[in-house]
């Protein structure tokens, strides 16, 4: 903030006083009297009013209101104006304040001066800081109070560092735990524990997929055992299929074996009976028996024809009935009758149907008649309809009755020829003639059918027919058994001869009483032979078997080898397992066997690749609490840092009300600016005193020991260092002849230090008020001076 | 009377990564097999017929090459029987090593509940094991105990006081294994041990052999004894393997790094005996300090660490202070106190924090604050 217009219209002394300060510097000039010293009270009453004694002090010399403008611009370009008329009493005082940017009042607190506002202090603030009258640099006088005022404001202690070191300090301590730099502790430890978090979610999400690889590589396997299991079975079922199949074959082989050596051992049975000179007798014997031996055969052949057909008739002669054969001597008894009865029936059979044909023709004729009658009674009653109703309703009838004229003579026209109108007398009666003589012939026959059991002729006729057809039977049966029997005869002799020649024959080897006995010796004979000559044949076809299935291999090796395979086939394969079967399924299941094993070793070696383990989390997380212990640590630590470090603001917005406790540390600072290293430290003592320590010295000496110009030094210095800590808005400074008390030398050096220190930007505007040339000259001669201002003494 | 004399144990977790105390990790995990030994040991001093290892003799499905060799060759030395059943931590996984040839005298339940016949000592020895990470349901099924014979029954799991349960650790009901028919139970999972009976029926957990972290204090070691038909008397004996303690330790008025670091090696001696260095401590030190004494925390470590096997230092000390002084100081160093003063006072389950503020505010008053960087 600066001070940009002071404008008094009526103040002590002073009347229409314009003062435009500059920015900078400003040096107002005027010797004793000329009214410096009220500028700075008008300044003061502006801000902060006047008590009655300074009213009184201040009553305007021509009588007139006291009262003036301010124009302050505070350090954003805002521009204010204050304006002020004094009353007799401070309640009279008539003050508006005018912020010029906006264009609008400002409303003061009731009881609030406007310096509080727009300075942020009180006046008690103000007067020991901004405003530095002639008596603020001196112990003399009102100095000691100035001096209570300072050392209430400022505070005792040993302090020697700024509010700011302290934070500057805790800061750092903090920045070392939580910072943006990179080497600081949390946000390492966050970093850390974010990656150990990062890696153990993926180690999680690798274990959890561990854990299905698991679960799909436990449910390969339990694929592949079963898989493997089947595969045994199968083939342990194709293999004892196999040893089944050869198990077979050996026994096969055994069995021809066996076969080929008992037809063997039959064969060398007969073979004695059939080798050497006996044999070749027999040989010889045999082949001229067997021509004798074919013939005889035949002949016994033909004999069991002829039995059988002889068997033949004789079951046909067992069906002729006797006991109509037996009337045969009855017909013989009576053949002229029975003949002359059998031509009397024939004609009298002729006759009557001759008759019967007759009377049938008479009878069909009589019925035509009959018809033709009521056709004729028919249309004679149509005809007389005709002719009444033709007379009585209408001519049409006419036609009528002449269609049916016409229809009948065209009827009898046409069936007149037909006509036999005689009656059936006749040929009934010669009927009844016949069949009288036929009972007539019945009558006379009579004796003879009780003979043949029967009534009529026509019972007779059936009856002889009979019989005449079984005794034709019975004549051929006869005849046929007669030639049979001489047939037979003839082939029992042949044979009897043929066996007679072979009992001869065999008699020249063996002796045999009957032809029966050489039959059957011969018989045997030959069987035997025969049997010798199956037996070959039957031994050649088994050795031929045999050797077919042996194929030149060691047969007791292969005995042995049928006992080992009965000693191992053990397995029970269901009867539909044929060996195609087995082995169709024994590739599938090789093939997913094959396949589910590959997936098993891709699976083994995934889990086996998996770059993480169980105990890798176990660890990651007793990392994690290690890490988050420290953590826990470092955020106490961070925590309480930030905690001194809001004690320390808040301590130090409540010190800055009273201008805190930096101000040893400054005063130092700006004493050491003004006055170089003579002294090591300034502060202000319990005792209400300040006082500096020398340099090289431990011993502080109050004010009261040092000179008036070094004791100002220190409360400018005091002043000054209150200056900084008052608000962060630069305010401006008023000295009226703050210096006079220096030497040259110190006042050049206070001086220079102001300036630096504006040059620095620690100082904001000040204004300068002195009487003295010399300061005026000095300030001129540094080149601080921003602005000068006279004022005469007549004003 | 027959009886069956074995050694319980479980929880082993061979292959460990001990990385909560990476200084030492290496060596715990060789007294870890170290620990193994000891058990076997401990089974042939007693005479014991069988060893029953009831889960978690590894940390994990894989296991080092090297580690399985050394278990499988050390179990292959001793003639009693060594039943195991895998865990949670060491599932009977398809790429376990318990899938793996052991030695004949190893028997090892892969999956559902089993039988193994000692018929000389007319004993069965029944078991289940894992065969995943997680066993959301029971494995107490198909045990039908042999009336005429001793029955062990050893599975890994948690015990639970309902019939359901939501435990993925085999959850066994309490009452179906008190009422089982077994003649004890050997159990695997909890680290502490606990042994229940109910009536003259016995089954508990062992606990873990050997400790692991600071989160499993007391004594470790073994159950053993024997079991008979009817009933088993079953011990526990501790092993001797190190422990880990948590200690607070007052070390009011130390000044110099050696006084604290005999205030502590004192408290530890006199708390833990002479083999008090054998041990892994996690110790906070606190009390009150003269004004302006800051525990030197990586010296004494330093110098612990050479009389006590494993060592983690917290400082929660602090400075003996004058605050009615502190609080009269006009300075700001006097408003600051005033001002945690009044924290404390008005928010008092944060007293250690403003205390810990104050500190950190008078050293930063007084100079430059150093932080601990090696915590």
């Amino acid at each position: 903030m600066k001070i940009t217009e002071i404008n008094i219209h009526c103040f002590g002394r002073l009347k229409h006083f314009v003062l435009r300060p500059t920015d900078g510097v400003n040096l107002v000039y005027g010797e004793n009297e000329s009214g410096k010293t009220t500028v700075m009270a008008f300044l003061k009453a502006m801000l902060y009013g006047m008590d009655s004694e300074t009213r009184r002090r201040y009553e305007p010399w021509d009588g007139g209101q006291p009262g003036g403008t301010l124009e302050l611009m505070l350090d954003d370009g805002k521009t204010f104006l204050l304006s002020r008329t004094f009353g007799a009493v401070k309640n009279e005082d008539r003050i508006s304040l005018f912020n010029r940017t906006l264009a609008e009042s400002v409303i003061l607190p009731a009881g609030q001066e406007p310096g509080v506002l727009l300075l942020g202090m009180n006046v008690k603030s103000f007067v020991n800081t901004l405003y530095i009258g002639q008596s603020g640099v001196s112990l003399a006088g009102e100095n000691s109070e100035i001096t209570a005022r300072l050392v209430n404001l400022a505070s005792a202690g040993d302090e020697r560092i700024s509010k700011g070191e302290v934070e500057k300090r805790l800061t750092t301590a903090a920045s070392i735990l939580d910072s943006k730099k990179a080497a600081a502790i949390l946000p390492e430890l966050r970093k850390q524990r974010h990656e150990l978090l990062e890696s153990r979610a993926e180690m999680q999400k690798s274990l959890a997929a561990a854990d299905e690889m698991r679960d799909a590589l436990a449910l390969a396997y339990s694929r592949r055992n079963s898989l493997t299991k089947e595969r045994d079975f199968l083939r342990n079922a194709s293999g004892r299929l196999e040893m089944q199949a050869e198990l077979d074959n050996i026994d096969s082989v055994i069995a021809a074996r066996e076969k080929l050596t008992s037809l063997e051992a039959q064969c060398a049975e007969l073979d004695a009976a059939f080798s050497g000179e006996r044999g070749e007798k027999m040989a010889a014997f045999l082949a001229d028996a067997g021509s004798l031996m074919e013939e005889q055969q035949s002949k016994r052949a033909q004999l069991e024809e002829k039995q059988k057909a002889f068997d033949e008739w004789k079951k046909q002669a067992e069906s002729i009935d006797r006991g109509k054969l037996s009337l045969t001597r009855v017909v013989n008894k009576y053949p002229k009758e029975i003949a002359g009865a059998f031509e009397r029936y024939d004609a009298l059979m002729n006759e009557k149907q001759e008759a019967e044909q007759a009377l049938a023709s008479a009878e069909a004729d009589k019925s035509r008649m009959s018809d033709t009658l009521l056709v004729l009674v028919v249309c004679v009653v149509v005809i007389l309809s005709s002719v009444v109703l033709g007379a009585v309703a209408h001519w049409i009838f006419y036609v009528v009755g002449i269609i049916a004229v016409v229809s009948i003579v065209a009827y009898l026209t046409v069936y007149k020829k037909g006509f036999k109108v005689d009656g059936l007398g006749d040929e009934r009666t010669e009927l009844q003639g016949i069949e009288e003589e036929l009972r007539q012939l019945n009558l006379d026959m009579q004796p003879i059918f009780e003979l043949f059991a029967v009534n009529n002729m026509e019972q007779f006729d059936r009856e002889y027919k009979e019989i005449e057809a079984q005794l034709k039977q019975y004549t051929a049966y006869r005849t046929q058994k007669q030639a049979l029997r001489k047939e037979v005869e003839s082939l029992m002799d042949d044979m009897d001869e043929i066996q007679a020649t072979l009992r001869e024959r065999l008699s020249e080897y063996h002796q045999v009483d009957s032809n029966e006995e050489a039959l059957t010796i011969i018989s045997r004979l030959f069987d035997m032979k025969q049997r010798h000559d199956d037996l070959h044949a039957q031994r050649d076809q088994a050795q031929e078997h045999y050797r077919t299935l042996l194929r030149e291999r060691d047969f007791d090796k292969l005995v042995e080898r049928g006992k080992a395979l009965r000693g191992d086939i053990t397995l029970d394969v269901p009867d539909n397992f044929t060996s195609e079967r087995i082995n169709g399924r024994l590739h599938v299941a090789e093939e997913k066997l094959n396949e589910i094993t590959q997936e098993i070793i891709r699976r083994e070696t995934e889990l086996s690749l998996r770059p993480y383990n169980e105990q890798d989390v176990g660890g990651i997380t007793e990392e994690l609490k290690a890490l988050g212990k420290r953590m826990e640590h470092y955020e106490f630590e961070l925590a309480a840092l930030n905690e001194a470090q809001n004690a320390l603001d808040e301590a130090f917005e409540e010190m800055k009300l009273d201008f805190g406790p930096l101000i040893n540390y400054r005063a130092k600072r700006i004493l050491s600016g003004m006055i170089g290293e003579e002294y090591s430290a300034l502060f202000v003592t319990n005792k209400l005193t300040p006082s500096v320590t020398p340099a090289g010295t431990d011993e502080p000496r109050g004010c009261d020991v040092l000179s008036a110009g070094t004791a100002d030094q220190v409360y400018l210095a005091l002043r000054l260092a209150l200056l900084g800590l008052m608000a962060d808005e630069s305010l401006p400074v008023v000295m009226d002849d703050s210096l006079v008390q220096f030497d040259d030398t110190r006042m050049e050096k206070a001086l220079g230090f102001i300036r630096d220190d504006r040059a620095r930007g620690e100082l904001g505007q000040v204004i300068l008020f002195t009487c003295h040339k010399r300061i005026l000259l000095a300030a001129k001669r540094l080149d601080m001076i921003d602005g000068v201002f006279h004022m005469a003494q007549s004003e | 009377m027959t009886t069956f004399r074995v050694v319980h144990t479980s929880d082993l977790h061979l292959g460990s990564l001990f990385s909560a105390t990476p200084e030492v990790a290496a060596q715990r995990k060789q007294e870890q097999i170290d620990t193994l030994k000891q058990i076997l040991d401990r089974c042939t001093e007693i005479n014991a017929d069988a060893l029953l290892i009831a889960g978690d003799l590894f940390d994990g499905i894989k296991v080092e090459r090297h580690l399985l060799d050394d278990v499988r060759e050390m179990m292959s030395h001793y003639r009693f029987y060594i039943f195991i059943t895998p865990g949670r931590h060491d599932p009977a996984a398809p790429d376990s090593c318990y899938r793996e040839e052991w030695p004949q005298n190893v028997h090892i339940f892969r999956g559902g509940m089993e039988k193994f016949e000692i018929p000389e000592k007319n004993t069965c020895v029944w078991g289940a094991g894992f065969t995943k990470p997680y066993c959301g349901e029971t494995l107490l099924t198909h045990f039908t105990p042999v009336a005429s014979r001793i029955n062990v029954l050893m599975m890994y799991g948690e015990l639970t006081d309902t019939p359901r349960s939501d435990s993925h650790c085999n959850p066994i009901y309490r009452e179906a294994l008190e009422n089982c028919g077994a003649d004890y139970v050997a159990l695997g999972h909890s680290h502490r041990a606990q042994l229940f009976e109910d009536h003259d029926f016995l089954y508990g957990y062992c606990g873990s052999p050997s400790p692991r972290g600071f989160d499993e204090p007391g004594e470790k070691g073994v159950l053993s004894g024997y079991v008979a038909k009817g009933f088993a008397r079953m011990e526990f004996t501790p092993l001797d393997v190190r422990q880990y303690y948590t200690e607070k330790i007052d070390v009011s008025g130390c000044e110099t790094t050696r006084e604290f670091t005999g205030r502590i090696v004192t408290v530890l001696r006199d708390r833990h005996g002479e083999s008090f260095s054998h041990h892994l401590y996690d110790i906070t030190i606190g009390g009150s300090l003269e004004n302006g004494i800051i525990p030197a925390l990586p010296e004494i470590l330093a110098r612990l660490r050479e009389s006590v096997f494993y060592v983690r230092l917290t400082d929660r000390t602090s400075t003996s202070l004058d605050l009615d002084l502190l609080m009269n100081d006009g300075s700001l160093r006097g408003a600051f106190v005033r001002k945690l003063v009044g924290k404390m006072q008005t928010d008092s389950r944060n007293r250690e924090l403003y205390m810990r503020a104050l500190l950190y505010g008078l050293r930063a008053f007084d100079g430059e604050i150093e932080i601990d960087e090696n915590y």
